[in-house]
């Protein structure tokens, strides 16, 4: 079983009011994510990376092809209780505490009633909220709106991890954090599946990356293959290997 | 979700704001002091007979002329407002004095400034729960969509609740203590403000899902409510003067939009029914002469509001299930 999988999957965005015109983010994209890895996907800008990170976890639709998540199809909402979802803009509602939302994600995690308030404490003291937890989330910095977007994702111990741009407002504290879990996520065989620019991180942390160029995957291999120089052998930077593909070339 | 809905009203300062508008209006119920003049005693099984003050006969034979020849004189009773600051002559006696100043208190505070209120303060709920950045980490939760958006309208509709149980109980109560009288009626003010809260809401909560926008949420329900108004007043003015020379179809039309909006017009007169205010506010001549003819099903009515209600929250809940993010 895969963590997950895009089947010829293109999406084409309606617009206006007649609905009738369209501007394609995919186009008939065919990825695998293997479960107990730590997935890169990796894009310029607008290329399409945040809309294959929509249809798996349900937020769109396909319009061509099929989406699974833990092996089901990604419309069926029961497998979205063993994953983990944060992205770069996550807005909470600014009236509850920490600890708070957590429980209210946790809530709707369907965790069971009796393990949430240990599971909040531990993922506070994780990402180092502890101190802050009984304050309204107004009065958080961006960083630490972040760590608790990764403290919520974590709340059911997923089996698929989802982080879309996680590094954004985060410090150095922070990212190190960040790729402390996701080394533990590794760890315990579970799957991770990380969208970023910051190709530091991605180097450090990836198994497997996956480059998509104006909607279509332009490069799936391990990272090990992909900073390996085709000519020479030798290692190269990552972002040597990846201006080529963003430009539209062979690496 | 119900309970963050509550927690959400509670940190907005519009909240607060009702309350402490309702809370005064308790202070002012608190206030009231009704005192009667004496009233001539009744023999079992007759009907009170009273003239006004200022009455001819009354003029010419005095007050106490015309109760020693068995007639009580109107006039003599006095409301006191404001803990004694103020004090009002009324004809109305005790008990009416108390109805007429709930019939106002529900009617004109809580059944109009009050619906208002509410429906601008729970407009943004919903445009803010839907906001990509917050609806997206909702939405990956493994909850379906029409539960999520029923917890949200369950929430605000509870929370209209608590606002109109505290209001009318709390003016109910005070004015209890301070008068001595308790008018059980009073207390119908409850169920029917919130149909009348729902029944806006429900076109609220499709305009929220359709645009996530609070701006379209607030002045679209204000709009859609002068709306509604207009063809409720407008059939029920056709009705009642049958104006020369309306076309069959343009009455049918009239009959369609009037039988498919909600009706806010019929919905005050389910009110001013529950609340039997009939001498104490005014009502509109339309609307008692459609009574008077025997054209308007009130129960219908309501219930149709509520379908168009219930059609709105099925609207949006299609809608939400459906959006993109």
């Amino acid at each position: 079983m895969t963590a997950a999988a895009f089947e010829n999957v293109s999406k084409i965005y309606a617009t206006g009011w007649s609905r009738r015109r369209g501007t394609q983010a995919v186009k008939d994209v065919t990825l695998e994510v293997p479960q107990g890895v730590v997935f890169g996907l990796l894009g310029p800008n607008r290329a399409g990376k945040t809309t294959l990170v929509k249809l798996l976890l349900a937020l769109g639709r396909p319009t061509e092809g099929a989406v699974n998540r833990l092996g089901r199809p990604a419309s069926d909402v029961s497998t979205l209780a063993q994953v983990g979802y944060m992205h770069e803009n996550q807005h909470f509602p600014r009236y509850l505490t920490a600890r708070e939302l957590l429980r209210y994600y946790a809530a709707l995690t369907l965790m069971k009633p009796e393990s949430i308030p240990a599971r909040a404490n531990e993922l506070l003291a994780l990402v180092g909220l502890t101190d802050r937890a009984d304050e309204p989330i107004s009065r958080f910095s961006k960083g630490m709106i972040q760590r608790l977007g990764l403290a919520q994702a974590l709340l059911n111990d997923p089996d698929l991890l989802v982080l879309d741009e996680p590094t954004e407002g985060l410090d150095l504290v922070g990212r190190a954090l960040l790729r402390e879990v996701i080394a533990g996520r590794k760890a315990k065989k579970k799957t991770v599946l990380l969208v970023s620019h910051v190709l530091s991180e991605v180097e450090q942390t990836c198994d497997r990356v996956a480059v998509i160029v104006n909607g279509s995957i332009v490069k799936d291999s391990s990272v090990a293959d992909l900073v390996r120089d085709p000519k020479t052998g030798a290692r190269r930077p990552l972002e040597d290997a990846l201006r080529p593909l963003y430009q539209g070339g062979q690496p | 979700m119900v309970r963050d809905t509550l927690r959400q009203s509670l940190a907005s300062r519009l909240f607060w704001a009702m309350l402490a508008l309702s809370a005064v209006c308790i202070l002012f119920c608190a206030s009231v002091r009704v005192t009667e003049s004496p009233r001539l005693p009744l023999e079992p099984g007759e009907a009170p007979y009273a003239i006004p003050k200022d009455d001819a006969q009354v003029k010419s034979i005095g007050v106490e002329g015309a109760r020693s020849e068995g007639v009580d004189v109107l006039g003599g009773d006095e409301l006191s407002l404001g803990f004694g600051a103020f004090h009002v002559t009324t004809h109305r006696g005790r008990d009416d004095s108390v109805r007429f100043l709930q019939v106002w208190l529900a009617g004109l505070i809580a059944g109009t400034a009050g619906i208002f209120l509410a429906i601008i303060w729970t407009a943004g709920f919903l445009p803010t729960f839907l906001d990509p950045n917050h609806a997206t980490i909702l939405l990956a939760k493994p909850v379906p969509r029409w539960s999520l958006l029923l917890g949200k309208v369950l929430g605000v509709m509870t929370f209209v609740l608590l606002q109109t149980t505290f209001f009318v109980l709390g003016t109910w109560l005070a004015l209890g203590i301070s008068t001595g009288v308790y008018d059980a009626r009073y207390l119908f003010a409850i169920p029917v403000l919130l149909l009348h809260f729902t029944v806006f809401y429900g076109f609220s909560a499709m305009l929220a899902v359709w645009t996530r926008s609070t701006v379209v949420c607030v002045f679209g329900t204000l709009l859609f409510w002068v709306i509604c108004w207009g063809m409720n007043f407008g059939r029920h003015a056709v009705v009642a003067h049958e104006p020369p020379g309306m076309s069959t179809g343009s009455r049918f039309v009239l009959e369609v939009g009037y039988w498919t909006l909600p009706k806010p017009g019929d919905l005050n007169m389910v009110f001013d029914d529950a609340l039997e205010t009939r001498g104490f506010a005014a009502s509109v001549p339309e609307f008692e002469t459609v009574r008077q003819k025997n054209e308007i099903n009130l129960a219908m009515s309501a219930l149709a509001s509520l379908l168009f209600a219930a059609a709105m929250f099925g609207i949006a809940a299609w809608e939400f299930r459906n959006a993109e993010y």
